[in-house]
């Protein structure tokens, strides 16, 4: 028993030892994608055309400006008419008279990614001391770290006075204190206390803010909060949305702006690389690439912001490989070349390793090759193998590179998997179609008709009671080759039916008796076309009709339709009743209506005792009931008109609500009237 | 007895008939010569209606039905409500003029919602 248990033991054991030593050794699979020239371009085209000559600003606002310069000096772009931009920017600030801190941020951001702002001051000294003051002590979240960022600015293109940093400085160690107050257990960021929880966007700009206030204060005080933010870093990265290939927060401007914080943050505090490594930098990556369509110059900066983080950051940089071409002849197999860049399309010094080259359809099969390094090519900054002498046939194979990066700090090695086809022509040799009274004769010449490839046989008849078999080999380069399908089709103008090809020891064929065909034929007697169809993702398909045979069946031929066939169905509708000409309908629209001249003059004869209708309360209830009945009659007629029974009802339930109150009062009224002039009788 | 078999005769007399007729009916309250005139006017309007019926035709039979149902169904309640307020017929103890008029207003909206639904 006690045996059992420790072998039980050890096994689990070695397990958990093997498993931990297996997360350790991984190695990614690098970036799918970059962000390449043509990318840029497009960002940098999108950019320009948001370019307003008249307000001399991007977009809108100085925010949207803010955004436009930012991307385009990342890339590396010139600002067009930056001088403009800097004048208007200025301008702006100084009608502001330094009283929004969000317009001052993004005023001094321009003016320092444009450099107009070396030693110049912004003017209204004492309003900016006052400003940043303000927001340092009571401001959000936000307009702390906007002041931060701002002073920061000033003060490393020296564009503040003495009494001002004077002023700020000592706020700073507050500064760091007051922004770790606003962290609420989930290690997210509120933007003031009294905030029932805290958001990412915050978070980003609080990492941010704290990374430079670290490394300008470098005090262990600050170190200390720093570290206690840290240790909440795994939470706010468990809030993302991941996938195998990306993971994100949010959205672009979210994931970029945390991205930027968490590799500030890394900077100052190593631990924060424990939470976020070459796994989290490659799906965040893999995330930004796919969000290269931009539609607004927020999204641009931020997209561009991200790349430039993940391209250069202390903790892992990307690596793309990608092969220069998927699709080889077997001629150009001596030179297959793959590039290694990062997020930018950049060259990355390095080895490649071909780790091992398999068949993709039997991935798990006896590598082809394995271990076999490739060699730099100067000229375009590849890596190429050749692999003409591995006799590799037409079909897809899975090429596993392993990229060790020379510049280990930055970069860690990747093993990536591309799939390559080696596609051609192929060629159909010993075409052969048999026919014997039994199976084992049909290898006699005497029955036996044989055809070229891109020639056709004549008409064979083949007798009812024989056994017949087509019989051909396909190759590719003088090698046997096994296409993914290939079939025989049998066609006439009645009937067509096409059957798979068996595979066996390098060779296809078919062999079919009259009942098979039959079968497959609907016993139609006649002459049949044969084709050969081949088909394969590595080939050009091919089809060729090799030959012509009659059949003939003793058995009734089945029809093509299962359904017998019927006459179009015709429509017979009731004709429509005979209608009176339009004259007699008229001429008894006005008998039906002339009876109400009988009961008017019939009227006049009796005479109406109007006289007695009724005045004061009488009179307003006699006409409110009489106004209900006519009401009433009304939706009556809009029933017939227009409306539905339900709505009809509705609407009368609504209205019996008056007609009985009306129909009640004037009715007591006529009722006590009567009563009175029986008494006074 | 002569005198008394020729003043029989004479009061048999289409002409006497329509005259007494006339002076008995001349009696009636004013409110029952208005019911009578309404009266004759729905049962016109039906005859002018069955008359279309046969001698053009039934289509639209709902139509037609709708117009026959409200004129014979408007005479028949006019009658009702002519039997309850007549003097002669002592309802007035039981069932006043007022609760009389305040029925036939009811049922004429009933058979008027019928009628309508029907008409198509």
């Amino acid at each position: 028993m006690k045996l059992i248990i420790l072998i039980v033991l050890s096994i689990l054991i070695s397990i958990v030892i093997s498993g931990a030593a297996q997360s350790k050794i991984t190695t990614t699979r690098g970036i799918s994608n970059v962000y390449s020239k043509n990318d840029v371009n497009n960002i940098k085209q999108f950019i320009s055309s948001k370019y307003n000559a008249n307000t001399k600003l991007y977009g809108e606002s100085l925010k949207d400006t803010f955004y436009g310069v930012g991307v385009l000096t990342r890339i590396g772009e010139t600002v067009e008419s930056s001088k403009d931009i800097c004048k208007q920017t200025k301008e702006q600030l100084k009608q502001n008279k330094n009283t929004d801190i969000e317009l001052v941020f993004n005023g001094v951001s321009i003016l320092s990614e444009l450099k107009c702002l070396q030693g110049e001051s912004l003017g209204n000294e004492q309003q900016l001391q006052e400003l940043l003051k303000n927001k340092l002590e009571s401001g959000s979240l936000l307009e702390k770290t906007q002041a931060i960022n701002i002073y920061f600015t000033l003060s490393t293109a020296k564009a503040i006075d003495s009494k001002t940093v004077s002023a700020i400085d000592p706020l700073l160690q507050q500064a760091v204190s007051s922004i770790v107050s606003l962290m609420d257990e989930d290690g997210t960021f509120k933007s003031v206390g009294s905030d029932d929880e805290g958001n990412l966007q915050n978070t980003a700009a609080a990492y941010f803010a704290l990374a430079r206030l670290s490394h300008r204060l470098k005090s262990n005080e600050v170190d200390k909060l720093v570290a206690k933010v840290v240790n909440k870093v795994d939470t706010v990265i468990a809030s993302a949305d991941e996938t195998t290939d990306s993971l994100h927060f949010n959205d672009l401007s979210t994931t970029s702006s945390l991205l930027h914080g968490l590799l500030s943050l890394a900077s100052v505090n190593d631990k924060v690389s424990e939470t976020i490594g070459n796994k989290q930098i490659n799906q965040i990556s893999e995330y930004l690439l796919k969000q290269k369509n931009v539609e607004s110059l927020s999204d641009a900066y931020h997209l561009i912001v991200g790349l430039k983080r993940c391209q250069k950051n202390s903790i892992s940089q990307p690596i793309s490989l990608s092969l220069v071409k998927s699709i080889y002849s077997p001629s150009g197999l001596n030179d297959i070349r793959v590039s290694v860049t990062d997020i930018f399309g950049q060259p990355i010094e390095s080895s490649v390793l071909v780790n091992k080259v398999v068949s993709s359809k039997s991935p798990r099969s006896t590598p082809i090759l394995s271990g076999k390094e490739m060699k730099f090519q100067p000229s375009d900054n590849t890596f190429a193998i050749d692999v003409s002498n591995e006799n590799l046939k037409l079909g897809s194979y899975n090429f596993e590179f392993k990229v060790q990066p020379v510049d280990t700090e930055n970069f860690k090695s990747i093993t990536n998997t591309q799939i390559i086809t080696v596609t051609g022509a192929v060629t159909v040799n010993d075409m052969k179609l048999s026919y014997a009274p039994k199976a084992d004769q049909l290898g006699s010449q005497k029955s036996t008709s044989e055809v070229q490839f891109g020639q056709k046989l004549s008409l064979v008849e083949i007798p009812s009671n024989n056994v017949a078999r087509i019989f051909f080999r396909i190759a590719s380069e003088g090698q046997p080759y096994q296409a993914q399908q290939v079939g025989i089709r049998f066609h006439s103008p009645a009937r067509e039916a096409v059957v798979p090809a068996t595979f066996s020891a390098d060779a296809y064929s078919y062999t079919f008796t009259n009942k098979d065909v039959c079968k497959i034929l609907g016993c139609q007697s006649g002459n049949y076309q044969l084709d050969l169809i081949i088909g394969d993702q590595s080939i050009t398909p091919l089809q060729w009709n090799f030959g012509e045979i009659n059949l003939k069946f003793n058995q009734t031929t089945v029809p093509t339709n299962r359904y017998p066939e019927q006459l179009p169905i015709s429509h017979n509708f009731r004709q429509a009743e005979k209608r009176p000409p339009q004259s007699v309908s008229s001429l008894f629209t006005i008998l039906v209506l002339s009876p109400i001249a009988i009961f008017v003059f019939g009227l006049l004869f009796v005479g109406t005792n109007l006289g007695r209708f009724p005045t004061g309360m009488g009179f307003i209830y006699t006409m409110a009931f009489i106004g209900c009945i006519a009401s009433t009659g009304l939706l009556i007629a809009n029933y017939w008109l227009q409306s539905t029974m339900d709505v009809t009802l509705k609407n009368l339930a609504l209205l019996m609500i008056p007609l009985i109150f009306f129909g009640h009062k004037s009715m007591s009224y006529y009722s006590n009237l009567s009563s009175s002039n029986i008494k006074k009788d | 007895m002569s005198t008394t078999a020729s003043t029989s005769s004479n009061n048999l007399t289409f002409t006497a008939i329509v005259k007494s007729f006339f002076e008995s009916y001349s009696k009636t309250p004013q409110k029952l010569k208005i019911i009578d005139l309404f009266l004759i006017y729905t049962f016109v309007t039906g005859v002018i209606v069955f008359t279309y019926c046969c001698l053009v035709g039934t289509y639209p039979f709902n139509s037609f039905l709708s117009a026959f149902i409200s004129t014979v169904g408007c005479f028949v309640l006019t009658t009702c409500l002519r039997i309850q307020i007549n003097p002669i017929n002592n309802f007035a103890k039981t069932i006043s003029i007022e609760r009389a008029f305040t029925d036939y207003l009811l049922c004429n909206l009933i058979l008027h919602l019928v009628v309508f639904n029907f008409l198509g």
